[in-house]
């Protein structure tokens, strides 16, 4: 039971990856749909760790892709976080239903 | 030590998972982005234990810290009234919805068990590659990154520059409200 494996770390990264799709689907406020996001990337930055642990510790190629992941999602964060205030500055709300009207 | 490496893995997987659903519960904005730094810290401690201390830093520092301050000041740039709007009405669909998703990963999750076998690396193995190697991949990984992947990684400088002027220029945008 205590021992921890591959399937262990592929659970909760899909467990995560599901309660984010979730969440992005069912907020209405952007920023919660924007952190949503970024549980799913963090998922998936730990489906690619996992593999690379157990399955290709010599060439570390999903830690390299990892890396890229971290960088060009908080990027994205950055990009969407300036256009929420800019929606923000003009809109004054932050729902998506009111920003839709 | 893999009783240890477990009980660590089952608290930090329950903490993970909990917070993650109260980010979404929360009726304030501030609680779910404090809420999930903590657990973007977890996300961090996680691959520290999966001995990727690179990632592990990365994450750590761009999204506890780096992000962290740039959503509170986005959230204090914003006024606190349009809160009113942000009640997550739980209605009964909601639950029905989520608890037959997660039953229906579940029942994948048992049944991709059961077909596929997976090919597990096991422990004795690992530790072997372990003495092979420093305990800390950085190294490693560094040396990789600065090797073979070195278009990728100059290629990601030139997005970073990108941005930098699209968000610049965003801001200094003027249009009619």
């Amino acid at each position: 039971m205590f021992k921890i494996t591959l399937y262990h770390y592929i659970c909760l990264a899909f467990l995560i990856f599901i309660t984010g799709l979730l969440g992005m689907i069912l907020s209405r406020n952007i920023v919660k749909i924007l952190l949503c996001t970024e549980f799913m990337m963090s998922a998936i930055n730990l489906n690619f760790i996992a593999f690379t642990v157990f399955k290709d510790y010599i060439f570390l190629k999903g830690m390299i892709f990892s890396v890229y992941i971290t960088i060009i999602s908080a990027l994205q964060s950055v990009v969407c976080l300036v256009l929420i205030y800019i929606i923000y500055k003009y809109r004054k709300t932050m729902t998506t239903e009111e920003i839709k009207e | 030590m893999d009783i240890l490496n477990g009980i660590i893995f089952y608290i930090i997987s329950i903490l993970i998972t909990i917070i993650t659903i109260s980010v979404i519960l929360s009726k304030k904005i501030i609680n779910s982005i404090f809420y999930s730094f903590i657990v973007f810290f977890l996300f961090g401690i996680l691959f520290f234990s999966l001995n990727a201390s690179f990632n592990a830093v990365m994450q750590i520092a761009l999204y506890s810290s780096a992000l962290s301050i740039i959503f509170v000041i986005e959230v204090a740039l914003i006024d606190f009234s349009s809160e009113k709007n942000d009640k997550f009405k739980l209605k009964p669909y909601h639950i029905f919805s989520f608890a037959g998703i997660i039953l229906l990963c579940i029942s994948i999750i048992v049944f991709y068990r059961e077909t596929v076998k997976y090919d597990y690396v096991f422990a004795s193995y690992l530790d072997s590659v372990y003495k092979l190697t420093d305990f800390s991949n950085i190294y490693r990984l560094s040396s990789e990154i600065m090797k073979n992947n070195i278009y990728s990684f100059e290629l990601t400088g030139i997005l970073l520059l990108i941005v930098l002027i699209g968000v610049s220029v965003l801001f200094s945008l003027k249009g009619d409200k």
